[in-house]
């Protein structure tokens, strides 16, 4: 994130120690070996769905249709 | 002998120090190798339930047609790069933070400014309004979260509270469902929940091993989770009330700039410095694709769905917007208009227009 950028102004207290970082990580995947899985052909076939169900409201999608959408007018006239 | 007895002590105390750290790095070796087999396991597991690639569910699909989407307004008046921008749930007003330290607080419709304020620290990295639109949280390089009240009374400046304060500076922060929650990130690798009101730390979130960079909470928020990515590539996914990290997910090969879950809340997109887009998905515990392209070589700071999920936006370094089908995996288009990188894109709440901020000090809607 561009951090060379700003890194100099950075005022850090405390960083983790490597001890602190490998102990996180492996309590972290402990946990993670017994989680339920669904196959990325059953996410991807929900994903599709989901997308095909909502496709008549995404204006960026379909256009407005029917729905006016305010950024494709011209700016109103501000006060001069 | 008392001259034996105080070498023999001299010697042990010269051998305790040793022992100790031998101690320490056994255990840290036994760790790193517990740590390791463990992820053999998971890769495993996860690689069984690849079967069929998304794009190839998608073959079915159309092919989405041309789309009218253009520039339709510039927001100007910052001085500084843009950092981060924000949608208020009225759909109409945006608020924005630049590298100056100034925040400024606009109509989209209108282009007017209607609140601006300086803050005392130069790169303000994140802005958020809150959800009933009265008010904007913000911070950056002061290591600190401010709120302030929004209103066109008093100089909302002297309005300003600190809610948050974390270790090092705070990259990103959002409202939690109501003004009175405020979730944060951290380059101190941590994020945190924080009581408005009283400014109390209400839970903190340890795990990740670098600096923090993004964080999403659900739209549809029923349930009690909230992802999280930064410098260690890793996303994470939260449990709220407990604190503790439920599952993680790798794929980047360099920092994670940015987040955004799907509408359907079950799976999330993420852009990198590694000049890629990712989408995982959470009841697959696994990367589902990779939006990516030769020719693109800069990172990814911004994206964002829109309403239904079909269109991945991507803002990128090199001042462009991509406009992926999110389904197929493939770039649709480009938007062009920055004449800077692009540091933050958010679609609008409704799905009617997409915003993005950039270092060329200018914000720009398309719809």
């Amino acid at each position: 994130m561009f951090r060379e950028e700003f890194t100099a102004q950075v005022f850090t207290c405390r960083k983790p120690s490597e001890m602190d970082n490998i102990k996180t990580t492996t309590e972290q995947l402990r946990n993670e070996a017994n989680i339920q899985r669904k196959k990325v052909s059953e996410v991807s076939k929900e994903l599709l769905e989901f997308c095909e169900k909502n496709k008549g409201v995404d204006m960026l999608v379909s256009g407005p249709s029917d729905q006016h959408n305010p950024f494709q007018e011209k700016k109103s006239c501000s006060v001069l | 002998m008392s001259s034996s007895a105080g070498e023999s002590s001299s010697k042990m105390t010269d051998n305790a120090h040793p022992t100790t750290t031998e101690k320490g790095s056994e255990y840290l070796e036994q760790l790193a190798t517990e740590a390791e087999e463990l992820r053999k396991k998971l890769d495993q597991e996860r690689q069984k339930l690849n079967d069929i690639p998304i794009q190839q569910a998608a073959e079915r699909l159309e092919v989405m047609g041309s789309l009218n989407i253009k520039q339709r307004r510039i927001l100007k008046g910052h001085v500084g790069k843009v950092l981060c921008m924000d949608w208020s749930l009225d759909k109409r007003h945006i608020v924005s933070s630049s590298q100056d330290g100034k925040v400024i607080v606009w109509d989209g419709f209108t282009t007017n400014k209607e609140h601006a304020l300086t803050m005392p620290t130069t790169w303000v990295m994140a802005c958020a309004f809150s959800p009933s639109s009265q008010m904007i949280a913000c911070g950056g390089l002061d290591n600190k979260c401010s709120v302030v009240p929004l209103s066109f009374e008093d100089d909302i400046i002297q309005k300003k509270r600190q809610v948050a304060t974390h270790t090092s500076y705070m990259s990103c922060c959002t409202f939690l469902r109501s003004d009175n929650l405020i979730l944060t990130g951290s380059g101190d690798s941590t994020c945190a929940i924080w009581d408005v009101e009283s400014g109390q730390l209400i839970q903190n979130f340890h795990g990740h091993t670098g600096d923090v960079f993004a964080i999403d909470v659900p739209k549809c928020d029923t349930g009690n989770t909230f992802i999280s990515a930064g410098a260690d590539k890793h996303s994470l996914v939260w449990d709220i009330r407990s604190g503790q990290c439920v599952q993680s997910f790798e794929g980047h090969e360099a920092d994670i700039n940015t987040v955004r879950f799907h509408p359907n809340g079950d799976a999330f997109a993420t852009g990198s410095d590694d000049a890629t887009c990712r989408l995982f998905d959470l009841r697959a515990d696994r990367q589902v694709c990779v939006y990516e392209k030769e020719s693109i070589l800069f990172p990814v700071n911004g994206v964002d769905f829109s309403l239904s999920g079909r269109i991945l936006f991507a803002g990128y370094g090199d001042y462009r917007v991509g406009v992926w089908d999110s389904l197929k995996c493939v770039r649709h288009s480009v938007l062009y208009g920055h004449e800077n990188r692009i540091s933050c894109l958010r679609t609008s709440p409704d799905g009617t227009a997409v915003c993005s901020a950039s270092w060329d000090c200018t914000i720009r809607i398309w719809a």
